[in-house]
């Protein structure tokens, strides 16, 4: 029995053409954990996932709609039965609809991973940086290319 | 599209070895004309710093040609194939998705048949490239610590090194505790401003586009003095076919242009610069009565031997938060340790060792595709993405691939591009010596993530999609019976048709080819327009 706001997401996610059938496999593959919240729960998870189908490739677009027929198919969803069934779509609608879940703000901020963000070089403290203790050993044992013979007697 | 002024020499590619190639002859005083059969990359198109990059690396962006299926793209077929290619076709090549790690390769490389009785020598040594191992770094852009005791001393006008970062200094404590070699990486990465460029703000996403142009791909950091110097480069032109006349001298090419029209350009000189797939492709498809196995080709080498660079990975989790998403993505640090051969081993010839940090949560689910879904999927994936992020990195091993005849580049006209030419079937299987190598060295890796502190370590097997690094298929030697080109790139059998890539490696090494092939390329290029006078030519 789904709660009033699970309702009332469902109805939403209806509306940008998702169906109950979507939200049985994303439960299942992304239902939180601790402080991770679900995907249901998570308010730009929609537009996102509707970004991603519309930029992922076609195979990926095919698995997604099999794997949610299938859902749609089925009693209650789990991963054995969505292997057996069919692993391979199953992979690569795992792809999609995690990887739009972890592109939403909200779950990297729950994570705390701020993405792929600018971080200029001139502010990388010293615990960042190479420092002449860290090589001290490095340098001490010195070379250890393998001095060869110029076979070959050319100039440039 | 109006017909072409006949040029000094015409360049088959606009990569690394192409530009390079094309500003050296340039600048020495040469008419120049690149034919591209790609475009300029967009700046808009990277994925770099796009928040739907998990996507685009998988289609419109994916280093894949077969996956990306763009129109320029020409297809792969890889049924027979353990490694896959992987390229970019347009200005600049394969450095616009390259992870911009800048190392040379080590002096016994060049001489790996006379120290370990294998494979063969090439025609030159460490010490001829050394002085263009430097003039290409400063044309470019490179940053690095000066020093490294795995290389002789050189004179590099190196920019300052890049950060390590936190992930760069608890693998360094590893490995000063087992007392191995490690340094940092030099990078085609600017720490400076340089000629209009930015400098790196460590987004970390190097091989998906640089969003502050401070990577020195070679649309950025090699062209605008290329064409500042007056080379001619024509984007969306496909070279089918290199002509050659009855004297057994190349003549021109014929290059279909976006609207698929055919056209003949001539020139005294050709030199190709379309990669180890690329180059032997074109030169396979350029048949004739006096050529029927392909041009260039009387020592029937050209497209065998391929070479690439299979490669293991070791996943590793830390307690502490290591800002594992700040960039570089590629080898903040480096080890030479077991680039050297040690025959104890098992296997010949070695591995270069690099640190990557793994950025974001799709990354690291990627490393747990060992397990069954349910075990990476569910709460359970949200707890390993909630475990390592920013918590993690990986070490890999780049294991150098002895040559092979097998290893080749063949037609397949079964296949064909969008201009109705051949496909590239490429043939590569991993030798059981490869295998064993990629064995030692992961189990290696394990114990310097252990050393550092790690509190689990996951083996990650790259393949096939390790393709970033194609070598060997149009080798240079001395003797016209054993190798393709002479030691400057120039064909032994058609005196006026060079090539300038990484098809002309002798052996692959285990680092990165683009110094290498750059600054063969240069020295080349400096040799053919010092000695110019007696270069024979058609015209």
């Amino acid at each position: 029995m789904l709660s009033t706001k699970d309702a009332a997401d469902e109805q939403a996610l209806s509306r940008s053409g998702l169906t109950a059938d979507h939200w049985k496999v994303i439960d299942l593959m992304l239902p939180g954990s601790g402080g991770i919240p679900p995907a249901r729960h998570v308010a730009a998870y929609v537009g996102v996932l509707n970004t991603a189908l519309s930029m992922c490739t076609q195979a990926q677009r095919d698995s997604v709609a099999e794997v949610v027929e299938y859902a749609g198919s089925t009693g209650q969803l789990s991963f054995s039965d969505l292997v057996a069934w069919n692993a391979p779509a199953a992979e690569q609608a795992n792809y999609v609809f995690t990887s739009a879940y972890y592109m939403c703000a909200e779950v990297r901020e729950a994570l705390g991973f701020p993405g792929q963000v600018r971080a200029p070089i001139k502010e990388a403290g010293p615990d960042q940086q190479v420092d002449d203790d860290l090589l001290e050993p490095v340098r001490a044992r010195g070379p250890i290319y393998l001095e060869t013979p110029q076979v070959n007697a050319r100039t440039t | 599209m109006t017909s072409l002024t006949q040029p000094d020499v015409i360049i088959v590619g606009a990569g690394p070895s192409g530009s390079t190639a094309a500003r050296v002859l340039a600048e020495s005083g040469f008419s120049v004309t690149v034919l591209e059969q790609g475009t300029w990359p967009n700046p808009l198109d990277f994925a770099g710093a796009r928040i739907d990059r998990d996507f685009l690396t998988q289609s419109s962006w994916s280093p894949n040609p077969n996956t990306r299926r763009a129109p320029v793209d020409y297809p792969c077929v890889v049924d027979d194939a353990d490694i896959h290619p992987l390229m970019y076709n347009g200005v600049g090549g394969s450095s616009v998705m390259f992870g911009a790690e800048w190392p040379r390769m080590i002096p016994s490389d060049f001489n790996v048949r006379t120290l370990d009785g294998v494979a063969d020598d090439w025609p030159v040594d460490y010490e001829d490239l050394a002085p263009f191992y430097d003039m290409v770094d400063e044309m470019i852009g490179v940053s690095g610590l000066a020093g490294d005791p795995a290389y002789p001393p050189h004179e590099a006008d190196l920019q300052p090194p890049l950060p390590i970062g936190k992930v760069g200094r608890i693998a360094a404590e590893g490995m000063n505790k087992l007392g191995y070699h490690w340094w940092p990486g030099p990078h085609a990465i600017l720490t400076k401003p340089l000629k209009g460029r930015g400098v790196c703000t460590r987004w970390g996403v190097c091989a998906s586009g640089c969003p502050e142009d401070a990577k020195s791909s070679f649309d950025l950091a090699m062209w605008p003095a290329a064409l500042a110097a007056g080379v001619n480069l024509v984007t969306g032109a496909r070279v089918r076919e290199i002509t050659v006349n009855d004297h057994g001298l190349a003549t021109g090419v014929v290059w279909i242009d976006e609207q698929r029209v055919e056209h003949h350009l001539a020139a005294p000189m050709v030199i190709v610069c379309a990669n180890a797939i690329g180059t032997a492709r074109l030169l396979q498809m350029s048949v004739s009565a006096q050529h029927p196995n392909g041009l260039a080709n009387s020592s029937g080498l050209v497209g065998k031997r391929l070479m690439m660079h299979p490669m293991i990975s070791v996943f590793g989790v830390y307690e502490e938060n290591l800002e594992s998403w700040l960039g570089p993505n590629g080898h903040p640090i480096l080890s030479m340790q077991f680039a050297e051969t040690d025959t104890a081993r098992g296997f010949r010839r070695g591995a270069k060792w690099t640190i990557s940090p793994v950025h974001g949560p799709t990354d690291i689910l990627f490393r747990y595709n060992g397990l069954p879904l349910q075990q990476r999927s569910g709460q359970a994936g949200i707890d390993l993405v909630a475990r390592a992020i920013g918590r993690c990195f990986e070490w890999t091993a780049s294991v150098e691939d002895l040559p092979d005849d097998q290893n080749r580049i063949d037609l397949d006209t079964a296949v064909t591009d969008n201009f109705g030419l051949p496909a590239a079937r490429i043939t590569y299987r991993v030798s059981d010596e490869t295998k064993a190598a990629l064995q030692w060295n992961s189990q290696r890796l394990v114990e310097v993530h252990e050393a550092s502190g790690a509190i689990e370590t996951r083996h990650v097997d790259w393949l096939p999609s390790a393709g970033w690094h194609m070598m060997g298929t149009a080798r240079c030697g001395d003797d016209p019976a054993t190798s393709v080109v002479d030691g400057y790139g120039r064909s032994h059998d058609v005196p006026n048709l060079f090539v300038f890539d990484a098809s002309v490696f002798v052996t692959g090494s285990a680092v990165n080819p683009t110094p290498t092939l750059s600054a063969f390329a240069a020295r080349a290029a400096f040799h053919l327009a010092e000695n110019s006078a007696q270069q024979p030519v058609p015209i």
